[in-house]
């Protein structure tokens, strides 16, 4: 890739300011998001005839924003007279999972209080599990949205982010685009070791 | 000779300390280890979670993976 870029113009980003997915539960989100989460609502907007100059018929909707930390939101868009389309909320399997929106906490009794709170609330979920360097709690709200609060378990180190680095190198270079010679993980393991090979045990 | 590749971060501890137990030659440098065998390197596992278990070879490996079960990681 050819940029005009240098690096000292490259924009940057400071967050998430929000994500956002339809609803056809406003009642119940808002009761969800608000009562049980405890996030603050922060703005809300309607719209009508939206889209109908232009030949495209929009539903009236409403978009309604809660505040889920650090300046971040999360926002639903209430498309008024709209049948409700489960293929866009009831994501199953590990593919359904594999698309969610996870928050942060900073302590492992902030995320305690949470699983509290929802078992009290009667929302399933589970146990905290406990990944590398994370420990989460997974929910599903309302809408049928997956959703996960972690907590940070140490530090990310230095080590960590050349490490990353080196492990998506190796991943582009054995699987490219939809792995068309049907490459393996352990494959993948190998190219990443002859990466980390050549970096820092065959320089010295 | 198989090789595997360990990063140094204290979820790994005990799988780099499983293969220093077992005499495994060992070189570090700049927070990875290099563990290197002139036999199969076989690692028995032992209270840890999935995530640890099925993602220490992230570094890398040299070598044929022959088992990574939910109890034996082998290679040669």
């Amino acid at each position: 890739m050819n940029f005009t870029m240098s690096p000292s113009e490259m924009p940057s980003l400071t967050g998430v300011h929000h994500t956002a997915f339809p609803t056809w539960r406003p009642k119940d989100t808002v009761e969800f998001y608000r009562d049980i989460m405890g996030l603050r609502i922060r703005h809300a907007i309607s719209a009508t005839g939206w889209g109908r100059s232009g030949g495209q018929p929009h539903p009236d909707f409403l978009h309604f924003f809660f505040e889920a930390g650090d300046a971040s939101a999360i926002a639903f868009f209430y498309y008024v007279g709209t049948e409700r389309r489960k293929e866009f909320t009831m994501l199953k399997g590990y593919l359904g999972l594999a698309r969610h929106t996870a928050w942060n906490v900073e302590t492992p009794q902030e995320l305690e209080k949470f699983e509290k709170r929802f078992r009290e609330a009667g929302v399933k979920v589970t146990e905290v599990v406990s990944h590398e360097t994370l420990d989460s709690l997974y929910f599903v709200d309302p809408n049928g949205y997956n959703l996960e609060i972690a907590c940070q378990t140490r530090p990310i180190e230095p080590v960590d982010i050349v490490d990353a680095n080196l492990t998506l190198d190796a991943m582009i270079e054995t699987f490219g685009n939809d792995n068309p010679q049907h490459k393996t993980m352990a494959d993948m393991w190998r190219r990443k070791g002859e990466l980390v090979q050549e970096r820092f045990f065959d320089t010295v | 000779m198989p090789k595997l590749y360990i990063l140094d971060v204290p979820e790994f501890a005990a799988i780099a300390k499983s293969l220093a137990d077992q005499n495994i030659s060992c070189v570090k440098r700049a927070g990875y280890f290099c563990f290197v065998s002139d036999q199969p390197i076989k690692i028995i596992r032992h209270n840890m979670i999935d995530a640890t278990w099925f993602g220490f070879p992230i570094a890398g490996i040299e070598g044929n993976l022959v088992e990574h079960s939910d109890k034996v990681f082998r290679l040669e």
